[in-house]
């Protein structure tokens, strides 16, 4: 494996070894579609080759927005085998965001699904000069496009074939001329921060990002994974498509991202990396069925979750539980874990892992408790694969040891630095960024990550986001929020606080479903979300929640005051990124009456919320909001 | 009397009473290849009538409708369902116990030729048959993105989806003319888009994304609408036939349509 140091290499040397074995499946008609290495190949090899003779050059960019699916990957290790650089854009990014990264990369190609993203770009392509073609791959609906930007992703494999006959071994030599150095894919980070930046990697890093990474997970050719992360973002490169190379675990695709958990079941991945809103929905998800289950699995339930968290405290305690406990256990598990998995789709799951935020304790214990072995893992675009969890050291607090390679230090205001092999090359286009992030070698991460005596890391917030109250007491927003959203009542929330400010205040986000059944069977009536949301039972209900989560802070930080919003924090709006991140500064901004009144002595305010329809009309919603104290 | 050009369906001087009530009230108007005819009108005005005379639901007490020439007036529902003309309803009329593919694919049996015994043995090109038609059914499944449903009883389904695969099932019997009874009835608006759409692909054809399916390959050149959002009616009709209490008031384009002092009276009432 010396020689192999680029993904379109992987790729090629995965074809010569094992051609037919399967590499992709996808479910199309009903049916799952096999694409063996052979198959795999050959499309890249003349969709390189069709890119080529519409005019790519070494170190062009080409952006890639669709659905997962296979052409997506197709399109970006083609793009590398060019020596081109692949980008990618999430899904539902509306027309202007997909413009800013597309001129930002000056894309020669788009590579995109469907109609719908067919659209975007349509609209768009006055304002983008170096835009060459426009790649869809699913013609549905295109039949009467008869703009001659675009192209299907077969035409161009057929252009490739015929682009073969005349420069026959062309492709082998542009795979053999790229090296680990070159930079493969420009991830455009989802921009917690204002304007999203380009950080630029190396082939080098991804592979070996994902070596570590598989040689704490160990996978094998004979695992399957399900690809359900935005491909646009590095996790999935980390974590799915590149380990995916190296290990030929096979990658499975969804028909479409609404049939995911359907055929998620259906495959059984062996491996599951969720974020924690995913776990917790999970986690939700298993108590909303079981409230509305028959009681005689509300008994088995309730009866044997508490062995599940016996068991589980062994496991985190490095202990071996006794044969009275294995014996149920083992009950347990026959009765109601394995059922239940099975409902989950994660039966075969041997790791599963959470990442890229703080996932809350108790969604943590319940994994467990079910049987699965969670994992924290820690990783950053810029930085790689950080660290994680081994075998037999999991921790809730930490976020595990630092990964084989890789070099960590804290500042003194306790900032973490990294070092390693798998860190970024630059952000695209930005060298003053650049220079600010990677300072002598070291990666500046912005993680306030504290590294305990053991050498786990232990990831307390973002640096900035630490917040100081004007008492002088510190306290962490998310820490606070990830333990609020585990409550089935509460989807989502955002604390406040800051130096200005003599307590910590919090936005909540009821979960409609939850809170709208509960409201059902306490007889309390309600027409909309915002109806239910100031409805007084609900902020009792609510409340419950903020009192249980303040037992677990210190007097000086706990949540003093709180709204219900009247509507869902919504990524359409800007308030969360694509990956359901909050924009605090964003958001401070947007509901600073709101904030103002928590801090007056007013007990209801009058909110004008501007609102971005799908379509991107825009329209604004007035609403009175009830603020509670506790 | 022969079809002229373009002209697929032909009504003249139609009359339907019930009892005292006068249906309609000596209608005709052709619906011509290659366009959408929408029919718009109040309620009762008699719009989801013309459609079941057309399809043989009703016979009317006067007057003809040909079809490319031939007559199918009082024609019985099954014998003009066998001659290309498929409709949705209104009140959506699929088999609640049935799931969605299963619906769908009980429209396909009219197309199958295998008797009985091949089909009850399931033997030789009965089965080839069977996933022939399979195939066209995933095909639908696939144009109307109703994947995610596919194995759940339509029973149990939201209104929305119930009319999509009612739509579907129209599709599957392979019909020349489309007859959509209020299809957006009931719906929001992105669902409302989505059917749009989903019948301008229709009428326009979808070529070699679907090569195996005629009736999405070719797309149906004739879509009769009855409808009652204005707006949905104006962006995607070739031409608007109004009817009030029985009578037509007006025929066009949209645009004329809009326009037209008569329409404008049935909708909004006179002023006093």
């Amino acid at each position: 494996m010396e020689n192999v140091d680029t993904l379109p290499k992987l790729i090629k040397s995965n074809h010569e070894k094992w051609g037919d074995g399967v590499a992709m499946s996808m479910k199309n008609f009903g049916i799952w579609q096999r694409y063996t290495w052979q198959d795999y190949y050959e499309r890249v090899k003349y969709f390189s080759l069709g890119l080529i003779s519409l005019g790519l050059e070494p170190g062009d960019r080409v952006c890639i927005i669709g659905d997962n699916e296979p052409e997506w990957f197709w399109g970006e290790f083609a793009t590398q085998a060019a020596g081109g650089v692949a980008t990618g854009i999430f899904v539902d990014s509306i027309p202007s965001e997909v413009k800013y990264i597309a001129a930002h990369s000056d894309a020669k190609f788009a590579i995109v699904n469907d109609q719908e993203q067919t659209d975007k770009f349509l609209e768009i392509k006055d304002e983008l000069p170096s835009l060459k073609k426009v790649i869809y791959w699913d013609p549905k609906g295109l039949r009467n496009y008869d703009d001659p930007i675009i192209i299907s992703f077969t035409e161009v494999m057929k252009l490739g074939r015929e682009y073969e006959k005349s420069h026959p071994g062309l492709f082998e030599q542009n795979v053999e001329k790229g090296k680990g150095e070159d930079i493969a894919f420009i991830y455009y980070t989802s921009g917690t921060t204002g304007l999203p930046k380009g950080a630029a990697l190396s082939h080098k890093a991804l592979i070996k990002t994902a070596q570590g990474f598989v040689s704490r997970y160990p996978l094998s050719h004979k695992d399957d994974l399900i690809s359900n992360f935005p491909a646009a973002w590095v996790g999935d490169s980390f974590f799915a498509t590149v380990p995916h190379l190296l290990t030929r675990a096979r990658m499975n695709f969804a028909e479409e991202p609404e049939t995911i958990a359907e055929d998620t079941r259906e495959v059984g991945p062996h491996f599951t990396i969720y974020g924690p809103r995913q776990w917790e929905s999970i986690v939700s998800d298993i108590q909303v069925k079981m409230i509305d289950a028959n009681p005689l699995k509300r008994f088995c339930y309730d009866l044997f979750l508490p062995v599940g968290y016996k068991i589980a405290d062994f496991g985190f305690e490095d202990k071996t539980p006794n044969l009275f406990w294995w014996a149920l256990y083992w009950i347990a598990h026959g009765l109601l874990f394995r059922p239940l998995k099975d409902k989950l789709g994660l039966s075969n799951v041997r790791f599963g892992v959470t990442g890229s935020s703080v996932l809350s304790l108790d969604t943590f214990r319940l994994i467990h408790a079910v049987g699965i072995e969670l994992r924290q893992n820690y990783a950053g675009t810029e930085a790689g694969f950080i660290s994680s969890h081994g075998k037999g050291e999991i921790k809730f607090e930490s976020v595990g040891r630092p990964a084989t390679g890789t070099e960590v230090r804290e500042t003194d205001d306790g900032e973490l630095l990294i070092r390693s092999e798998c860190m970024f090359n630059e952000y695209y286009k930005d060298p003053e960024k650049t220079k600010e992030a990677l300072i002598g070698g070291w990666f500046h991460s912005g993680d306030a990550v504290h590294i305990s005596d053991e050498g786990h890391l232990i990831f307390l917030d973002r640096v900035k986001d630490m917040g100081e109250l004007a008492t002088g007491a510190k306290y962490a927003p998310q820490y606070i929020e990830g333990r609020l959203r585990f409550s089935p009542y509460i989807k989502d929330a955002m604390v406040i606080g800051g130096k200005d400010k003599d307590f910590v205040s919090a936005i909540v986000n009821i979960d409609f479903a939850m809170v709208g059944k509960w409201a059902e069977k306490n007889r309390v009536p309600y027409t909309t979300f915002v109806d239910l949301s100031q409805k007084k039972e609900v902020a009792g209900l609510v409340q419950k929640d903020l009192v249980r989560v303040n037992g677990y802070l210190p007097e000086g930080s706990r949540v003093k005051r709180f709204v219900l919003l009247h509507k869902e924090f919504d990524p359409d709006e800007a308030e969360l990124t694509r990956t359901r991140k909050l924009r605090r500064g964003f958001m401070e901004e947007r509901y600073r009456a709101l904030i103002d009144a928590m801090y007056s002595e007013k007990e209801e305010i009058k909110v004008e919320a501007p609102v971005t329809y799908r379509d991107g009309r825009k329209g604004v919603v007035t609403t009175a909001i009830k603020v509670r104290t506790i | 009397m022969a079809s002229k050009n373009g002209e697929k369906l032909h009504i003249e001087n139609l009359s339907l009473n019930f009892g005292g009530v006068r249906a309609l009230d000596d209608v005709s108007l052709d619906v011509r290849d290659n366009e959408i005819l929408a029919i718009i009108g109040p309620n009762g005005a008699g719009k989801t009538c013309i459609l079941n005379c057309i399809n043989g639901f009703y016979k009317p007490q006067k007057g003809e409708i040909y079809y490319n020439g031939q007559r199918i007036t009082k024609m019985r529902p099954d014998k003009v369902a066998a001659l290309g003309l498929a409709r949705t309803f209104q009140n959506i009329e699929l088999y609640t116990g049935l799931t969605t593919q299963d619906n769908i694919m009980a429209a396909r049996h009219v197309l199958m030729k295998q008797n009985f015994f091949a089909g009850g043995l399931y033997f030789g090109w009965a089965h080839k048959e069977e996933i022939e038609h399979r195939k066209a059914v995933e095909d639908i499944i696939d144009f109307l993105e109703i994947e995610p449903i596919r194995k759940r009883v339509v029973g149990v389904l939201p209104y929305g989806m119930r009319k999509r695969v009612e739509l579907g099932r129209a599709l599957a019997l392979e019909p020349k003319i489309l007859l959509l009874d209020e299809p957006m009835a009931g719906m929001n608006l992105e669902e409302k888009e989505d059917i749009a759409r989903f019948i301008i692909d229709v009428f326009e054809g979808q070529g070699v994304t679907y090569p195996d399916t005629p009736v999405l390959r070719d797309g149906i050149t004739c879509i009769i609408l009855v409808e009652h959002d204005m707006g949905v009616v104006m962006d995607i009709a070739d031409r608007i036939i109004v009817l009030d209490f029985g009578r037509k008031i007006a025929e066009g384009t949209p645009a004329e349509i809009k326009s037209n002092p008569e329409v404008i009276k049935a909708y909004l009432g006179q002023a006093a």
